[in-house]
């Protein structure tokens, strides 16, 4: 894994809440705090897990496409 | 100057449960779309140009053909405006070449026998609409500072998208923040409408039998698509 930072441009509307953020978690620096949120929002246990594409599924969607007409 | 965004797709229940405060305006709801067989894209488009059922019409051309039929003008209610703008709305202005090459994403992925296969022209077909999607941004807005008194953005990419990535919410809310962000920065009277909304099948996304509307002025109730006509005609 690297180690390190790089520069990551936000919204400026949000600068008030990631300083109010860290200042409330003990966070040094909204960088930090931002840091941390994007590592939660990214793990695998908080990002919603695709579906999943079942044979089931595909071939049901593949028959409602043919009937709209996306599909000959 | 009078904003149309028509956002093909656009589910009423993901405005809600994404909390698309620009997308809803003052009033929103649900479209009555029950008139027609199926929820199709190129029928229910022409039938809200034209403010009549252009099922039977569209539907003798072929599932082939369909998808190339341009309408003139005169035809719609865009003839009642000195100088309206139209951005790939489909039956007048539609990129045929952007969305046939979609289409054609569409049955490879279905043909493709493999997973590896069906993950690379998944990710070529989402990168197409996403590169459409971005070009459609640009055009509306150099159109709605252009003067126009109608200005009309079509706007595919939660249809396109959805349809093989519906149940990937991350990717579905943040097309719903970037249409929320589009409407919330039009001045002046816009109206919203998709053709039809999306519903889950897996991962998948198949067209629901409703569709999307919102105002700034009045309380529609439940609209049919061919009433769209009238309501912005009158705000000439």
């Amino acid at each position: 894994m690297e180690d390190g930072y790089i520069d990551i441009k936000v919204k400026r509307s949000l600068i008030s809440k990631l300083e109010k953020g860290a200042k409330e978690s003990g966070f040094y620096s909204p960088d930090e705090y931002a840091s941390f949120i994007l590592e939660e929002f990214l793990s695998d246990d908080l990002v919603e897990k695709d579906a999943g594409e079942t044979a089931e599924d595909e071939s049901r969607l593949k028959e409602r496409l043919k009937a709209l007409g996306y599909l000959e | 100057m009078i904003t149309i965004l028509a956002i093909d797709a656009l589910e009423y229940e993901l405005v809600e449960r994404f909390n698309c405060n620009n997308l809803k305006q003052r009033f929103y709801g649900k479209t009555d779309i029950s008139e027609f067989s199926e929820p199709r894209t190129m029928v229910l488009w022409s039938s809200f140009m034209t403010g009549k059922n252009m099922e039977k019409e569209v539907l003798a051309l072929g599932d082939k053909d369909m998808w190339d039929l341009t309408m003139d003008i005169n035809d719609t209610f865009f003839r009642s405006f000195e100088d309206p703008v139209v951005i790939d709305l489909p039956g007048l202005t539609y990129d045929k070449e952007q969305h046939r090459i979609e289409r054609e994403l569409l049955r490879g992925f279905f043909e493709a026998d493999d997973k590896q296969e069906k993950d690379r022209i998944k990710k070529e077909y989402n990168d197409h609409a996403f590169t459409h999607h971005r070009k459609i941004k640009e055009e509306f807005r150099s159109a709605i500072n252009e003067g126009h008194d109608l200005v009309l953005g079509y706007f595919s990419v939660a249809d396109v998208i959805g349809h093989l990535n519906f149940g990937n919410t991350i990717m579905m809310k943040a097309i719903y923040r970037d249409l929320d962000e589009i409407a919330g920065k039009i001045n002046g009277d816009l109206c919203i409408l998709s053709d039809h909304g999306m519903e889950q099948i897996g991962m998948f996304g198949d067209h629901s039998s409703y569709g999307f509307w919102s105002t700034s002025d009045r309380d529609l109730k439940n609209p049919k698509i061919t009433d769209f006509m009238n309501i912005i005609c009158d705000k000439r």
